[in-house]
């Protein structure tokens, strides 16, 4: 590469249950013109319908297909990215498209400061009927930057269009795949990355000039069960906090129930706060996240088998 | 300087040419940049020190290309900065546009992002550059270092090569005047460029003196309009004074202001500010206010 100097990116994207449309998803990332990454898609469904789909992919260089029988969106993210050695990691879902300046605008962010450990950017909604639902979306307009963890409650994008360091994620022991979609606390992991990068002294930039579309369409009865998975997550996560013992993050929990109290919601579906049941959701989480194994030196929720199936 | 140099090299626009002008004879800086093997980089030393302005002039007249953006020596760009600003000057639509961007003012109190806001249609240049309409500051600003024009602009307005300060913003004034010139933005809010403001500081301080910002005001009359002539009075003239604290200056420069018209509120409010708060608290107050202020992010609003 002539341009010497860029860093290498990996885009990591772990996949279940979408078949064959996470095709779309692949064509816009490879339509990207930057000099230096490559795509690794970890597949984590029982069938073959996704590795049918990816054959014609299989020829590029660029391309790496992972089988997995690992369970969650954590453990799928952190198998893919051990498989690699890219310097910044890019993360999207299954169900979204990217634009074409995607990965480079995304490195761009990481020149801003370099102490920067995690970019997130904005997640648009492709075309739906906004009468019979709704695709869960993040949108700033300016670009921030969070410098400490009392900065948190600026900071809440998604892992649908995020960005790491590879050596933050590293020191952090990864994503704790006890967090996110399909794991025992359902949600929350980009929420504990965030939080244990700032607490370590990394900062966290937000920009609206790294973008995806996300395609992920949900009926408007879906959102109490999105919602209600969210918070659990985030109970369990600051119970974590408090068990490794960082009780300074108690204030980021102030500022999170002023929003609950007060203001419209970080996640907002139709305009409904759907207050009790964010709190009955989030104490559930913290309880249960009391009561889970935690391994403090990793700061992670111990994942043992047991508790696992006990969960369910 | 390596810094610089290398942000420009380390750009994701390939095809560019990146000439370094050593202001004066300094073998110790032209030996550390020829250490870095980059074919694309031209190093000229000059045989006496010019000043900014002449030093800009002579990177012109080495220049090959047509589209010429300059990089000050304590500042950096963003990878992207020349690929996206050459898009939107090939669109502009102006022959010789000077565009712009957004960059970061990075001092040790934190980091500003300005422009805070764009010229409004129809705003004369000098008063998008120098009135305010809120006390936080850096609404107008420029950076020479988020600036990219044409080589032809430039030669038929260079640089003014006998000033000690101002040179930049005399030239921004007199070129966007020049016919088929005109000031724009990228539309994007994101910055492109890191301007490092501490070392600029320190270079400012002791090059500049407030009875020079002043003269500069009074011979440059004709390209300010009445009411940017005040601001600049009020805002840029007493910074410089304040920050030498010459109390002396306190009431003539007011008066003299006033001589031209009445400052506006905020203009005041800003001049006893200026005087009566040290720079290091003003920065870190106005810090704080643009993050407890900084648009709020959403989810779901069905964009």
């Amino acid at each position: 590469m002539n341009r010497s100097g860029f860093p290498s990116i990996t885009v990591i994207i772990s996949t279940r249950d979408r078949g064959g449309h996470i095709v779309k998803t692949i064509e816009t990332i490879l339509e990207n013109d930057y000099p230096h990454f490559d795509l690794i898609i970890v597949d984590q469904n029982e069938d073959d319908l996704t590795e049918t789909s990816l054959k014609p992919f299989l020829k590029n260089p660029q391309f790496r297909y992972l089988k997995s029988h690992t369970q969650g969106l954590s453990a799928g993210r952190n198998l893919g990215i051990s498989h690699t050695e890219g310097e910044i990691i890019a993360l999207t879902d299954d169900d979204c498209e990217v634009t074409t300046d995607w990965l480079k605008e995304l490195m761009t962010a990481f020149y801003v400061d370099r102490r920067i450990g995690v970019v997130f950017g904005n997640v648009e909604s492709g075309p739906h009927d906004s009468t019979a639902g709704f695709i869960p979306t993040y949108f700033r307009t300016e670009p921030f930057l969070a410098s400490t963890w009392r900065e948190k409650h600026h900071v809440n994008g998604m892992s649908a269009c995020m960005g790491i360091r590879r050596s933050l994620w590293e020191s952090l022991n990864g994503f704790d795949e006890m967090l996110g979609a399909g794991s025992t606390f359902k949600a929350g992991e980009e929420t504990d990355f965030t939080i244990r990068a700032l607490l370590t002294g990394h900062f966290v930039y937000e920009t609206p000039a790294v973008r995806v579309i996300h395609q992920g369409f949900r009926p408007w009865e879906k959102g109490r069960i999105l919602i209600q998975g969210y918070l659990y997550g985030t109970g369990a996560t600051f119970a974590k906090y408090l068990k490794c013992g960082h009780g300074s993050v108690i204030s980021i929990l102030l500022l999170m129930g002023w929003r609950w109290a007060f203001q419209p919601p970080a996640v907002d579906i139709g305009h409904r706060p759907f207050r009790l049941l964010r709190l009955k959701a989030f104490v559930k989480g913290f309880l249960d996240g009391l009561m889970a194994p935690v391994d403090r030196s990793r700061g992670h929720f111990s994942s043992s088998k047991l508790f696992r199936t006990q969960k369910g | 300087m390596i810094r610089a140099a290398k942000s420009a090299l380390q750009q994701t626009l390939d095809a560019i040419e990146v000439i370094v002008v050593i202001d004066g004879p300094d073998e110790e800086t032209l030996k550390t940049l020829l250490q870095i093997e980059d074919p694309r980089l031209r190093v000229v030393m000059l045989s006496s020190h010019l000043g900014a302005g002449g030093a800009r002039n002579a990177g012109v007249k080495e220049a090959r290309s047509q589209w010429i953006a300059f990089l000050d020596d304590d500042d950096e760009w963003l990878p992207q900065k020349l690929e996206i600003q050459l898009q939107a000057a090939k669109q502009s639509s102006y022959p010789n546009p000077i565009i712009s961007c957004r960059f970061i003012s990075r001092t040790e109190e934190g980091d500003l992002l300005w422009p805070r806001r764009y010229p409004r249609q129809d705003e004369p240049l000098s008063e998008y550059l120098f009135c305010q309409s809120s006390l936080f500051g850096g609404e107008g600003f420029l950076a020479m270092s988020s600036v990219l024009s044409t080589k032809v602009l430039l030669q038929k307005a260079p640089f003014r090569e006998d000033l000690m300060a101002h040179e930049d913003w005399e030239w921004l004034l007199q070129g966007s005047n020049v016919e088929g010139a005109g000031l724009e933005f990228l539309p994007s809010r994101d910055p492109l460029v890191i301007w490092n403001m501490e070392e600029n500081r320190l270079r400012i301080s002791t090059a500049n003196d407030w009875r020079y910002s002043l003269s500069w005001a009074q011979t440059n009359r004709p390209l300010l309009t009445p009411r940017a002539y005040i601001s600049f009075l009020m805002v840029q003239v007493s910074l410089h004074a304040a920050r030498m604290r010459e109390w002396r200056a306190f009431w003539s420069i007011f008066l003299k202001a006033c001589q031209h018209g009445r400052p506006s509120l905020i203009d005041l409010l800003a001049y006893v500010l200026i005087w009566f708060i040290p720079q290091p608290i003003r920065r870190r107050i106005v810090i704080l206010h643009d993050k407890i202020l900084s648009p709020r992010w959403s989810r779901n609003e069905g964009r």
